[in-house]
């Protein structure tokens, strides 16, 4: 990119950062006031305070909202502005007015999932400042002998500070990650299979890391990370604190030149206000405008590499790189799994372990580690994260109900299945092909336990759960088990639910399933294979 | 008979129509569905899939 047109592309990113961040700061801000306002009068009244007497305040429930919120404004207005910057070139039949919806609905997702990790320690710190100043000021003479109203104001004056402060403080530490993030959704949505570069755009205003200005400029495709300071990096605002904290880059992704659009970059007008960004939220885009012919798509999209073929360097680096920090946390010592899944992500994850259920939200992976163990982990692992790769590769997205969709390969294999075991047809057909397992009922789990001599208990009936769930997907519980009928409402979950499972066969192999229906499970194993390969 | 069986058969005879406990068998695991059951005391459960956004096997429990 032209360095006139890199400075250009900066200039309206922080621009726009810098607005986008103001209506988040003030709800941050007025949410500090009111619960500090809340504490005060607990304060005077009691004239002490501890943490008890501030349960109902700063909740986690009204610091999660906000997390939401930030989420959803900052990442709508990025996803707009990146997608307006490229109007002119947006792939035919491609109009950003049809994500809104999709968008909105993912950046609060994003948001709740930032917000899950956050808030603990957020909640813990605004109470214990309120604790200390209360305390603090409480030994000062001149405070003790002041009226009511007189030691209100000076701990509001007190606490106003503090509030401001830490409202900016962290609306600016998930920002740049939100921008970036909405940009990453943004180009992918409206350049739908296309082969795209992105590239590093650091501020250089004399106050940038020096890594950050090595990585200026920096292109790489758009599925790979960037390497900032030896650290893997899909875009700014990622990684960990010594890329993060106070970090204003931007990450600027773009389809490939080719013979039509060698100049592409350096004609875009970029510089599009937060204005006229935040004018497109609920706007139809799609105007007559006449577009440039399409560009730069590719079909069929190009080929992945399947992680089998790729030469055994390459995939451990990509296996690494992508390999969440929190990993030695969550997975217990002398866990046997294959995780070579890792090499088809392309945005470093975060996983953490829990005591609560285990779901993917996100590119945020929650185990609950006290269900599962060395001998269950790499299974339960292998289903999260194929639901994150079936979302991310675009084979199934979940979006909040009626935004879901699946590929024509997810619902023609979901057909074929159905077909094969029958479960169209009518009268006693309808369940023949269940007769030996008995419909999986729990007795006939149990009768069938002395058949896997080599599991434990706990392995075995881990791996029969995960085929009574396969067959409840598949059959919307008509035959097996797993998860509630109203999740296997619409179609998109079920096929969700199908490949995850696809997944655990393939990357962790599963006996019981192997040896009930060895047809299925070989087809789902094909399955997984074929769609990497698309 | 295992302890499971024992208590989805008698909740399943107190409630005829609801739905099978089984079904939340992989959000809550072996133990989990046990500890869900036991504490029932004859109220029938519901579970609440989580369809905000994008969480695969999230939901809630609820005693109704």
């Amino acid at each position: 990119m032209l360095k006139a047109v890199k400075d250009t592309w900066q200039n309206a990113f922080e621009r726009t950062l810098d607005n986008a961040e103001r209506a988040s700061v003030r709800d941050f801000t007025n949410y500090y006031k009111t619960e500090t306002d809340k504490a005060i009068g607990i304060m005077l009244q009691k004239n002490s305070i501890n943490e008890q007497d501030l349960l109902g305040v700063f909740t986690l429930d009204g610091f999660s909202k906000r997390y939401e919120a930030l989420y959803e404004s900052i990442g709508l207005t990025f996803a707009n502005w990146y997608a307006k910057n490229f109007d002119k070139y947006i792939t035919k039949g491609v109009s950003p007015s049809q994500f809104q919806e999709p968008w909105r609905a993912a950046f609060r997702s994003l948001g709740l999932s930032v917000g899950a990790q956050r808030v603990t320690l957020v909640q813990g710190t605004a109470k214990k400042t309120l604790i200390k100043v209360f305390r603090q000021l409480s030994n000062d003479p001149m405070f003790q002998t002041e009226g009511e109203v007189v030691k209100s104001r000076m701990l509001k004056q007190k606490f106003n500070k503090y509030n401001t402060y830490q409202a900016k403080r962290l609306v600016r530490t998930e920002a740049t990650y939100a921008a970036n993030a909405a940009t990453y959704r943004s180009a992918q949505d409206i350049f739908p299979g296309a082969d795209m570069t992105k590239e590093w755009i650091t501020a250089m205003d004399g106050r940038e890391r020096d890594w950050h200005g090595a990585a200026n400029g920096q292109k790489v495709d758009f599925n790979k990370p960037f390497i900032v300071m030896g650290e893997s990096v899909m875009y700014p605002g990622l990684g960990s604190a010594a890329n993060v904290i106070n970090c204003r880059c931007s990450m600027a992704p773009y389809p490939k030149p080719n013979a039509n659009t060698t100049t592409l970059i350096d004609q875009i007008g970029i510089g599009v206000s937060v204005g006229q960004a935040e004018s497109l939220i609920g706007r139809n885009v799609d105007s007559a405008k006449p577009k440039p012919s399409k560009i730069v798509v590719k079909p069929p999209q190009p080929k992945q590499p399947v992680a089998g073929e790729v030469a055994d360097n390459t995939l451990k680096a990509k296996k690494e790189a992508m390999r969440p920090d929190g990993w030695n946390d969550v997975v217990p010592s002398g866990t046997k799994l294959n995780d070579d899944y890792l090499a088809l992500l392309e945005t470093k994850p975060n996983l953490i372990g829990t005591s609560a259920r285990s779901y993917q939200s996100s590119n945020l992976i929650n185990i609950d580690i006290r269900r599962y163990n060395s001998e269950t982990m790499g299974r339960v692992l292998s289903h999260e994260f194929g639901h994150l790769i079936h979302q991310t590769k675009g084979w199934c997205v979940l979006s909040g109900g009626r935004w879901s969709k699946s590929i024509d390969e997810v619902h023609n294999f979901y057909k074929s299945q159905r077909n094969k075991i029958g479960i169209n047809k009518r009268g006693a057909e309808k369940f023949k092909y269940f007769k030996d397992i008995d419909n999986f009922r729990i007795t006939h789990r149990d009768s069938i336990r002395s058949q896997f001599p080599n599991l434990t208990d706990k392995q075995f009936n881990e791996s029969y759960a995960a085929v009574a769930d396969y067959f409840g997907a598949l059959t919307k519980n008509a035959v097996g088990w797993g998860h509630s009928n109203s999740y296997y409402i619409s179609v998109e979950w079920r096929h969700a639910e199908m490949l995850a499972h696809s997944f655990e066969n393939k990357y962790q192999g599963n006996a019981v399933f192997k040896k009930l229906f060895p047809e299925i499970y070989d087809d789902t194993i094909k399955w997984i294979e074929e769609l990497i390969a698309l | 008979m295992d302890k499971l069986e024992t208590l989805l058969n008698e909740y399943l005879k107190l409630h005829p129509e609801a739905e099978t406990p089984l079904n939340y068998y992989n959000d809550l695991g072996e133990d989990g569905l046990i500890e869900i059951l036991e504490q029932a005391n004859g109220r029938q459960i519901k579970w609440t899939a989580d369809f905000t956004g994008d969480v695969l096997d999230g939901g809630q429990i609820q005693y109704v």
